[in-house]
């Protein structure tokens, strides 16, 4: 092998080295932005299919799924501008029951390939207190903050509770 | 070659005709009962405060009951808002034929009157009743909804709730449930099957 593609090789494999090292490591320095299924990211996270369900009172549920392609993180808060309080509800049984006391409380973990889901008849993010109640095609901010991803504010869009059988996966 | 056509069409046609000869009966949207299940008997509190027998108010009418608590944003408003613009589309012929009955078990926290805001968001002639712990344990175990998860220890939160079974279970004018709708169950499900069940189809098991 001739001594210049010995270089170039060498070049390559330490470029290559170092940016492996970097992309492994918890880079909380990723902009969040558009992930590619169209959620939004933020460090190694993505929250995606956030929507909120309203029956006309004060209080409303919010769902959404948050995925992990890196190191453990965390759902440590949530909040938003039309609530006095969000606060995490239920777990799904495998009888289909469910029990209504909060999930834990925060934080709530989000491991490497194993989503933190927020699913009609699964746990919800309970908005109490509204200011008044939404309506079908408001859009509702919610403020996620983590334990090591930056936080992120996204756009929930907000729709009748008798629609939402209809937007549930089978 | 043509003889081999012919043949194939002529099993397919006699398959296609055995097929909709088996299938007389079209599928039902909700889950069939392997038995049909008699309404309960239980006399709660309604929300007028006064005791409400539920055979006796409801003899001879389809009845549509299931448990809940008022206080969760999820589950109970997604059932009884899904079940109650489909009562509207269907409109009143259909929907004057269905007394909605809701038990709340979570007695301690839904008064009559927190019920009666809760259902009236939907539709006032939603029947909402309420009772002590006791009474309402009872009443679920009669109308075979699991009081608690199920394969786990009595589940309570800290703030008192209990697991709850979360389907609706529909009764006919013989006082008897041959059919109940689970928590997803659509607005187009209902609006197919509650007309069939007016109109005297009756699910039975073998038409799953």
């Amino acid at each position: 092998m001739s001594s210049r593609l010995r270089v170039i090789i060498s070049a390559v494999v330490a470029v290559a080295t170092v940016g492996v090292a970097v992309g492994c490591g918890t880079d909380t320095r990723e902009p969040s932005g558009q992930g590619a299924t169209g959620g939004t990211r933020t460090g190694s996270l993505e929250v995606s299919a956030a929507f909120v369900g309203t029956h006309g009172t004060t209080s409303a549920a919010a769902y959404l799924e948050i995925r992990n392609r890196g190191a453990d993180d965390a759902l440590v808060s949530v909040s938003s501008p039309v609530a006095a309080a969000v606060t995490p509800m239920g777990s799904m049984s495998a009888s289909g029951s469910v029990n209504g006391s909060p999930g834990g409380g925060f934080p709530l973990p989000i491991e490497r390939d194993d989503p933190l889901v927020f699913r009609p008849g699964g746990a919800h993010l309970m908005l109490e207190g509204l200011g008044s109640p939404l309506s079908s095609g408001d859009t509702v901010e919610l403020q996620l903050g983590f334990e090591h991803a930056p936080p992120v504010s996204i756009r929930a869009e907000v729709v009748n509770v008798a629609r939402i059988p209809d937007l549930m996966r089978r | 070659m043509i003889l081999i056509a012919l043949g194939a069409v002529a099993v397919l046609g006699i398959g296609l005709v055995a097929a909709t000869r088996g299938t007389s009966e079209k599928p039902w949207a909700g889950q069939i009962l392997p038995e049909a299940q008699p309404k309960p008997e239980f006399v709660l509190t309604g929300t007028d405060g006064k005791p409400f027998d539920l055979q006796a108010r409801t003899e001879g009418r389809w009845t549509i009951l299931f448990f809940g608590y008022t206080s969760c944003p999820d589950i109970c408003p997604i059932n009884l808002g899904t079940l109650n613009t489909a009562l509207e589309t269907l409109g009143p012929a259909v929907r004057d034929q269905f007394d909605v009955v809701f038990v709340t078990v979570d007695p301690d926290r839904d008064t009559p009157t927190t019920i009666r805001d809760f259902l009236d968001g939907f539709d006032n002639r939603f029947i909402g009743l309420t009772g002590t712990t006791d009474q309402i344990v009872a009443a679920q175990e009669a109308a075979k909804v699991p009081p608690a998860e199920e394969g786990t220890a009595a589940e309570t939160g800290s703030n008192g709730t209990v697991g709850h079974a979360t389907q609706m279970i529909v009764y006919g004018p013989d006082g008897q449930a041959r059919i109940v709708y689970p928590f997803g169950t659509r607005q187009s499900d209902w609006t197919r099957d509650l007309p069939r069940l007016l109109g005297g189809d009756v699910p039975t098991p073998a038409s799953r």
